[in-house]
């Protein structure tokens, strides 16, 4: 079947360009795994992403070898978008979007064990008029819960291929490729009844946006019954806006409606809905009683309110030993690594200025990230793990209890589960969040759970905190988990302060899918945690190096006069200088102007605070092993002779690294996120407001106790 | 490697280094509201549903 005229235009043949899929379907019915399967290795991820966000696009290959595009578009129950996520989906796939063309051909994922919710997004895509395949994933699933789906009925019905798939380990993929290769892929026999008393606006709309929004015909009629559901309100950067005549038309319809009391996107709603339910009663058949299924046993402890709870409990206290346990030895084999490569460059080269910007400046700064890698990995691996296997939904709905008292809802949750790693991906997985105020709130609060960053500054203090080794372990990881837990205490405090005054909202019911449980992709988690590990080390290896060599100047200049120790050199420089002025503001907390210099150079990342002591005392941290520094520290002394670093200066510092917004990627990235300079100013000004005062307090409060 | 050569190439990277922030910065301002990656940030057109 030959396509029509305006498909083929907008469809070069294999000569120009190759065909470009549009994946797409409802969250969790198995489309990065499809995905990932098509593609395999060939994928091009988009700038930052987030767990189901990110604009991937891949490359498949036809039974004949031939390059097919496939781009991944995000999650959607629906056109009708209530998150910029899912705008970029409707956008995408209604033309809207300048930097991606219209895709040529859809391929459109459904979950086989709930087929009928699925197909509503199915049933949208078909007005679109481009050609669709329906892949029906999970059949097994479908199978063990006694549903039996006829895919040739419904082939027959949608007049599309329909393609049965169990995408976790490949089954049906051949299949799909073969269909994905066919040049004449059908178009949909797609009728149904649209009300009559709303048709004659479509009819208007539609010819609106051909004749004034330069839409091709079917796609100006799947627009006009999108923007009639009332639910095009959701836009995003890139999105084309309506043209006023267009506008015009929607809103006097919009207003006789209103004045004769019809709900028209009610019935439009329900009237694709009969469809559904007509097509899905011919197709689907359940087979027995239809019982409580393994995933329905197994959810009866996970959700439960007190077993739901230990169990979360459980997995994350794994998930957190994980991280301190397992990381230990990679990082210890970085740490190494970076310490023989300095010392290698050392014995290489004279003494200098370029030896001490590689040594001091770059191997320092870049390798004190690094470090964090294979923490990052774990995190991002038990993540994954939690997301495939299902259990990530479990949670979610378990601590919607819980953010319900903060004014938050479950899907608040994963982001700032992120945060602990690090507040960038906690504040870019917020983005799934619908609610605009719920969104703001959970970025404004993310940076508060402690981030992997801060862990060597724990580390460092605690050693100095409680020195010797007669000190039980327990003691220390006592203190570790303290400022954790205010950490996550101020998180919530701050949401619940912020919900009832800022950004005042009545926190939102959350519907979410739990999806059945299923055995993890192993596959798809390794490849989204290596995504994630290449993502942290390009960022390390680009920002943060540029910001050691430039935090080295300022340490190194201006120099002071031939045979100044490095503390003299230190004071005297760029970086110096900037500490003592800001001395007088931190003095109150006990921290003098080498701290201040800490607390500056910090702002570039916060594990910095640990080499920037190391540089401003005089001394090297080695690896773990903090005792170099850490003496140098109690020996650090006021000018009046007091000690510098007290039990209580210590203590004073943790509390105002728990709270302060040291992070100059944070900023930049909330900004991003909020398109604007007041959120990110007003989260720089809160938290280190916070952070001083706490520390105001713990520091003189402390003093006035006697310590 | 003497000491005055070292010197100066250290400025010439740090030089180097801060020009490539500029040019970085620069480059950001000249992209379209929210980050311009395609990945669906919120631009001023974004609207509370």
């Amino acid at each position: 079947m030959a396509l029509p005229p305006h498909i083929a235009a907008a469809t070069p043949g294999p000569a120009t360009r190759q065909p470009t899929y549009a994946l797409v379907g409802n969250p969790n019915c198995g489309k990065s795994t499809l995905f990932n399967a098509l593609t395999g290795l060939k994928q091009k991820v988009g700038n930052y992403p987030g767990v189901t966000v990110e604009k991937k696009v891949g490359t498949a290959y036809s039974q004949h070898g031939q390059p097919i595009t496939v781009i991944d578009l995000p999650g959607a129950y629906s056109l009708a978008a209530r998150s910029p996520d899912e705008a970029v989906t409707r956008d995408v796939l209604l033309g809207r979007r300048a930097d991606t063309p219209q895709p040529d051909r859809i391929l459109c994922i459904v979950d086989a064990t709930n087929l009928e919710r699925n197909l509503y997004l199915v049933h949208q895509i078909l007005d679109l008029g481009r050609p669709v395949i329906l892949v029906l994933n999970m059949m097994d699933v479908a199978a063990q819960a006694g549903l039996e789906i006829q895919a040739e009925r419904l082939e027959q019905e949608l007049g599309i291929p329909v393609i049965p798939c169990q995408a976790v380990n490949g089954q049906g993929v051949i299949e799909l490729k073969v269909a994905m290769s066919r040049t004449d892929l059908p178009l949909p026999r797609h009728a149904w009844d649209v009300p009559a008393a709303i048709a004659p606006a479509v009819a208007e709309i539609q010819a609106s946006l051909v004749a004034h929004d330069r839409k091709l015909p079917l796609s100006a009629r799947a627009e006009a019954l999108l923007l009639l559901t009332d639910q095009d309100s959701v836009r995003v950067a890139g999105s084309t806006p309506l043209s006023p005549r267009t506008a015009e038309i929607l809103k006097s319809w919009q207003q006789r409606w209103e004045s004769d009391g019809t709900d028209w996107a009610g019935m439009l709603v329900n009237s694709r809905y009969d469809s559904i339910g007509r097509i899905a009663a011919q197709v689907v058949t359940q087979a027995g009683a239809g019982g409580p299924t393994l995933s329905d046993k197994i959810d009866a402890y996970a959700t439960h309110p007190l077993w739901g709870w230990l169990m979360l409990g459980s997995v994350m206290g794994l998930l957190f030993l994980s991280i301190f346990t397992l990381a230990e030895y990679p990082m210890n084999l970085i740490d190494d690594l970076v310490a023989n490569l300095a010392d290698w460059v050392k014995g290489s080269m004279g003494e200098g200025d370029l030896r001490d910007l590689i040594t001091d400046g770059a191997i320092a700064g870049v390798g004190g990230v690094v470090i964090f890698l294979p923490q990052i990995l774990i995190l991002f691996f038990f993540i994954g793990l939690l997301e495939s296997t299902g259990y990530m939904a479990r949670a979610a709905f378990i601590m919607d209890r819980l953010m319900s008292r903060v004014g938050l809802n479950g899907k608040s949750f994963i982001p700032l589960l992120g945060s602990y790693a690090c507040a960038i991906p906690g504040i870019m997985a917020t983005r799934t969040i619908e609610d605009h105020k719920d969104r703001i709130v959970t970025i404004l609060v993310a940076p508060l759970m402690s981030c992997s960053a801060r862990l060597p500054v724990y580390l460092l203090m605690i050693a100095a905190l409680v020195p010797g080794d007669r000190v039980p372990v327990g003691t220390k990881v006592g203190i570790m988990l303290l400022m954790y837990t205010l950490g996550t205490v101020g998180a919530f405090g701050f949401a619940w302060l912020f919900k009832r005054t800022l950004l005042k909202g009545a926190p939102p019911a959350m519907i979410m899918e739990l999806p059945p449980y299923r055995l993890p992709g192993v596959r798809d988690v390794l490849f989204q945690m290596l995504e994630r590990g290449w993502l942290f080390l390009r960022r390390a290896g680009t920002v943060i190096l540029g910001i050691s060599i430039v935090l080295w100047f300022l340490s190194a200049y201006p120099k002071a006069p031939d045979g100044a120790t490095n503390q003299q050199q230190l004071a005297q420089s760029f970086a110096g200088r900037a500490g003592h002025a800001l001395e007088p503001a931190i003095a109150p907390l006990g921290f003098d102007w080498q701290i201040g210099i800490g607390l500056i150079s910090s702002f570039a990342a916060r594990e910095v605070f640990v080499s920037t002591m190391g540089v401003v005392f005089n001394a090297e941290a080695e690896g773990d092993d903090t005792a170099p520094l850490r003496k140098a520290l109690l020996e650090a002394k006021w000018p009046d002779g007091r000690a510098l670093f007290t039990p209580l200066v210590c203590f004073t510092l943790m509390i105002f690294y728990v709270f302060a917004m040291q992070c100059i990627s944070t900023i930049a990235v909330v900004r991003r996120e909020t398109n604007s300079w007041r959120w990110p100013l007003f989260q720089l000004g809160y938290m280190t407001g916070t952070a001083w005062i706490l520390s105001f307090i713990v520091y003189q409060g402390g003093r006035a106790l006697g310590f | 490697m003497t000491p005055e050569f070292q010197s100066v190439a250290a400025l010439g990277i740090v030089a180097l280094t801060l020009l490539a922030f500029a040019v970085r910065a620069w480059r950001r301002r000249r992209r379209p509201a929210g980050c311009g990656g395609g990945c669906a940030c919120p631009s001023v057109k974004f609207k509370r549903g």
